[in-house]
């Protein structure tokens, strides 16, 4: 029984972090894609854009790191 | 030194590296000599390890309770990660006093170089809430980032996580049945063997003059936490009744200092407690709270004030995590990497490592400045 919990852990760690990176992954993707358009229609504006972007960026990536941090915790704590 | 040699060199030693490694092994079958190197990987653990076997026992306040809640409070240790703050500090104490020494209007390059990074931050902060007020934000978000940087910098440097003591298997036992683990006792999966023992192997030390290092080709003997402890119930021959072989974990003495939850928390904290001072003090403690429980725009301004309020916990939480879990990620990433591809597959990550860490040096320091500034400014005045 010990053995199909433990690879049910390793199954739920791994489903965890796997499709908790799709909804950032898209989101960094299509922020970074406005940002590059909008640079190339404006650059002059581009300090701006780029502060603005990774402000964006730290809060899409927080969500991967929450997905990453329930796969450690089934890992190593539950 | 010749450009060339140095390619080839590392090329060489990449090669070295790929077939001798567990990524070799995995290639090239074992017995036909993939993966000579077997060298274990490193243990990776999230709690901060402690430098000392034993807790402190000055600060345990003479109590001898062995109820749980009196030992979480009272067992004192210095964790690696504690020192590396105060190395950090150390750093940060010197940069500072060294760059003061000769105040001249015509800078020397390290005060240039402090000037650059001085006025940087000063024209961003002038940028977000404007030029008047940058005296104010700039002391808290300005340390932030060079404490932030600077620990994460000083984590990759060599040492950190591989010079440390052992625990042998007296001690991981006696951390394990003390309570240390938040299980109660109870247990939904023994079968047969005490359920409190971890099942991760040990590894093996082997005596090279004054201290024990971790040979070559340990990985091929694994050592279980019961071997350990008595060398007769063993399942294969190992040398472990060697008075030269000590089997068991290693504690590091040095970690990089945001891999542990409590640092990252602990600027979270502070930085949460200035943002609300910064509003308290600018807006008044009535238009402060006034956000939150918001009485004047009926039932839905109500209600947006209590979402308000949760997301400022959500805020506190997602500043520890999302620092914490970039480091912690990246510490797990080099042992991997440094596991799969020895000797030269590390370094690129390590340049990873480099840019990850300044970038969530800049991302902790700018939020906080984000947050102070929409604290510090009156509720919008685009009523709709």
């Amino acid at each position: 029984m010990e053995s199909i919990i433990g690879d049910v852990k390793t199954l739920a760690a791994a489903l965890a972090i796997g499709l908790g990176g799709l909804g950032p992954g898209l989101g960094i993707g299509m922020l970074a894609a406005k940002a590059m358009e909008a640079i190339g229609r404006n650059p002059e504006a581009r300090g701006p854009i780029q502060q603005n972007m990774i402000l964006g960026l730290a809060f899409a990536e927080a969500i991967a790191i929450y997905a990453f941090l329930m796969a450690l915790i089934i890992i190593f704590v539950a | 030194m010749n450009t060339k040699i140095i390619l080839i060199s590392i090329l060489l030693l990449t090669l070295l590296g790929v077939f001798g490694g567990k990524l070799g092994s995995s290639v090239i079958p074992p017995s036909w000599g993939g993966g000579f190197f077997s060298s274990p990987i490193g243990h990776i653990a999230i709690k901060a390890e402690p430098v000392h076997a034993e807790p402190i026992k000055a600060l345990s306040l003479g109590t001898n309770s062995s109820s749980k809640l009196v030992k979480a409070i009272t067992n004192t240790y210095i964790t690696n990660t504690m020192i590396a703050t105060w190395l950090t500090i150390i750093v940060l104490i010197i940069f500072a006093w060294l760059v003061n020494k000769n105040k001249n209007p015509i800078p020397n390059r390290l005060q240039g170089f402090a000037e650059i990074v001085m006025e940087f931050f000063i024209t961003l902060i002038g940028g977000i809430v404007g030029a008047t007020q940058v005296k104010k934000f700039f002391p808290l978000i300005m340390t932030i980032f060079l404490f932030i940087v600077i620990a994460n910098w000083m984590g990759i440097l060599p040492g950190y996580g591989t010079i440390g003591w052992i625990e042998t298997p007296e001690i991981i036992k006696s951390h394990l049945s003390h309570g240390d683990s938040s299980s109660d006792g109870h247990s939904d999966h023994d079968d047969g063997h005490d359920a409190e023992y971890d099942d991760e192997p040990l590894a093996k030390f082997v005596k090279s003059g004054p201290v024990y290092i971790q040979p070559l080709g340990s990985v091929k003997e694994e050592i279980s936490l019961t071997c350990g402890l008595d060398p007769s119930h063993c399942e294969s021959t190992n040398e472990l009744t060697n008075p030269n072989v000590q089997a068991g974990r290693l504690s590091p003495y040095l970690r990089s200092a945001n891999t542990d939850v409590n640092t990252t928390l602990a600027i979270a904290l502070v930085a949460m407690v200035m943002i609300h001072w910064w509003g308290l003090s600018t807006l008044g403690p009535l238009t402060h709270i006034g956000k939150f429980i918001n009485i004047k725009e009926g039932p839905t301004g109500f209600v947006v004030g209590i979402i308000e309020a949760i997301s400022e916990v959500a805020r506190l939480i997602s500043f520890t995590f999302r620092l914490f879990g970039n480091i912690f990620a990246g510490e797990v990433l080099l042992i991997v990497v440094a596991f799969l591809i020895p000797l030269t597959g590390i370094l690129v990550f390590l340049f990873l490592e480099v840019f990850v860490g300044v970038v969530q040096a800049f991302i902790f320091s700018i939020l906080t400045l984000v947050f102070a500034a929409t604290a510090t400014t009156a509720h919008s005045a685009d009523e709709h």
